[in-house]
């Protein structure tokens, strides 16, 4: 990739203060079970994600992956366990959908920890770059309109997209808009973010610019990072744990490296090998 | 004075009937207004996951757009004062235009919110946006400019229906070209000119419309 299309990214690192108060999962999801109707789509779920570790989920189409994100954002209610957000509950399979999805001050402020970028971007196509990134530090965080400004201006430079600051996402191509909602995320300034193949609607030429900006925000920052992934090779070297999800369950989890090289389990084998035979 | 239209006696009640035109004007121009607001609710009530709410609302809005708007005026002019309800001819007038007009643009309202890709929702709620907040920056702003054309349409047929009001006596542009008719058996020419600002009054609110269309995809 040409170095002048390397956004840059200058995310204050915090690593070195980090104590024994890290030991507190990021994030932990204890006997999670989903169900759509009939439709199992996760079984028993249960993942802990040390703070600032990455994590790749990696599977089969079907096999839950987005289920399991979307959980933990709150977009999909659970119907058994609990997940845990820095020790405390974010949400109960034992709670009605209401209580799941509940709008309350609180809920929000729990769910605040959390942002999430998605495939196909989803950025408000009303708003330009910068009022993409500042209408959440704005209306939930409260800050004043010059200071969330700035605060966009801060995030957009962060993901390289400063000069197209007051652009309509319809004039920004498909890996610079996913660089803007990348930015409106952060700007929320979350604990943990969520990446479902944030890369897959993406023309060929463009997945390495967006790719870039992970890997930046990987180095730079303690963010504690969950991403959904087609890119084998992208996970082998970014993540340090991948889990490997078969029909609604983590079948084998295991350090980057070695589920890669030495795969523990058959079906996780089977899959590594047709995913790399077809590309 | 038998001549066919006389330009004297046109241009000596061009004053009365401009005046006229101007209540017409603010008649409608408050109505749509209030229409506008109005809609809101009634689409939001239609949508609701209550199932009360939502039969109340469609079943409100399908009897406001199966039935006559004039039925609707002679209801609210003489059925409300029944139930102790008394309003000025101009207030009722108002009041109906506004209503009748508020369930046609609460189903726009209604068509447009459900076309909206709901990952936009879902942004909005992983950004923690109040609900309130998702609705007024997120979702409105873009039903809006999409209802602009059929928006101009309902302003334009608020225009002729505000016509209707000459039936409780509100002395707008028809009713003055009527009670001119009346006045001096002289009919053609309070009502071509009467017409003709009917149709000016179109041709602007056409010409606003495109307007706004333009602006809104330039931006
Ligand atoms: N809203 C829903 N209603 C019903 N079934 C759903 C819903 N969302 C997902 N599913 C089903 O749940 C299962 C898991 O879906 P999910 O999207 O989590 O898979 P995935 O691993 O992300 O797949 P892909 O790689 O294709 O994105 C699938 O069988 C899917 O059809
Ligand atoms: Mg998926």
């Amino acid at each position: 990739m040409d170095e002048s299309m390397t956004p840059h990214v200058f995310l204050p690192t915090t690593k070195d203060a980090f104590v024994v108060a890290s030991e507190v999962p990021a994030c932990e999801f204890i006997h999670v079970g989903k169900q759509f109707g009939t439709l199992e789509v996760l079984r028993d779920i249960n993942l802990e994600v040390r703070r600032a570790e990455k994590v790749a989920l990696i599977g089969p189409s079907g096999s839950g992956k987005s289920t399991l994100l979307r959980t933990l954002m709150t977009l999909e209610t659970i119907n058994a366990g609990e997940i845990k957000v820095n020790g405390e509950t974010l949400t109960n399979g034992s709670w009605t959908p209401d209580q799941q999805r509940s709008d309350k001050p609180a809920a929000r402020a729990r769910r605040r920890r959390i942002g999430m970028v998605f495939q196909q971007f989803n950025l408000f196509p009303h708003m330009t770059a910068a009022e993409n990134v500042a209408v959440a530090p704005r209306k939930v965080l409260g800050l004043p309109r010059n200071e969330a400004e700035e605060r966009a201006q801060k995030y957009l430079s962060m993901v390289g997209m400063s000069a197209k600051a007051n652009e309509l996402p319809l004039r920004l191509s498909g890996g610079q808009q996913q660089r803007v909602a990348i930015a409106r995320s952060l700007a929320m300034e979350p604990e943990i973010m969520l990446f479902d193949e944030v890369t897959s609607a993406l023309d060929p030429e463009l997945v390495g610019e967006v790719l870039a900006v992970l890997r930046k925000l990987g180095e730079e920052s303690d963010l504690t990072m969950l991403l959904v992934t087609h890119q084998m090779e992208f996970a082998r070297n970014f993540a340090d744990r991948v889990a490997f999800l078969w029909q609604g369950q983590i079948h084998e989890v295991a350090e980057a490296k070695s589920i890669f090289d030495n795969p523990t389990e058959e079906r996780t084998r089977q899959f590594l090998r047709a995913v790399l035979e077809s590309h | 004075m038998s001549e066919f239209f006389s330009i004297d006696f046109a241009i000596s009640i061009l004053p009365r009937l401009l005046y006229a035109a101007g209540v017409t004007v603010q008649l409608t121009l408050t109505s749509f207004a209030i229409a506008m607001v109005v809609g809101l609710p009634l689409a939001l009530g239609r949508l609701s996951s209550f199932k009360i709410v939502s039969s109340a609302a469609g079943a409100f809005i399908e009897f406001v757009r199966g039935t006559p708007m004039l039925v609707q005026l002679f209801l609210v002019f003489f059925g409300l004062p029944k139930l102790g309800l008394s309003l000025q001819p101009v207030t009722a007038g108002v009041l109906t235009l506004s209503v009748h007009y508020g369930c046609y643009i609460a189903e726009v309202y209604r068509g447009n919110l459900q076309a909206i890709n709901p990952t936009q929702r879902e942004a909005a709620w992983s950004l923690s946006l109040s609900p309130f907040d998702t609705f007024k920056s997120v979702l409105i702003p873009q039903t809006i400019p999409p209802m602009i054309p059929i928006l101009g349409t309902y302003l334009i047929g608020m225009f002729k229906d505000a016509a209707l009001l000459a039936s409780i006596s509100v002395f707008e542009l028809l009713t003055t070209a009527k009670l001119i008719g009346t006045e001096s058996f002289r009919y053609t020419e309070p009502m071509t000119i009467a017409g003709l600002l009917f149709l000016f009054m179109s041709l602007a609110a056409a010409g606003l419309t495109r307007l706004l269309e333009r602006q809104w995809t330039n931006r």
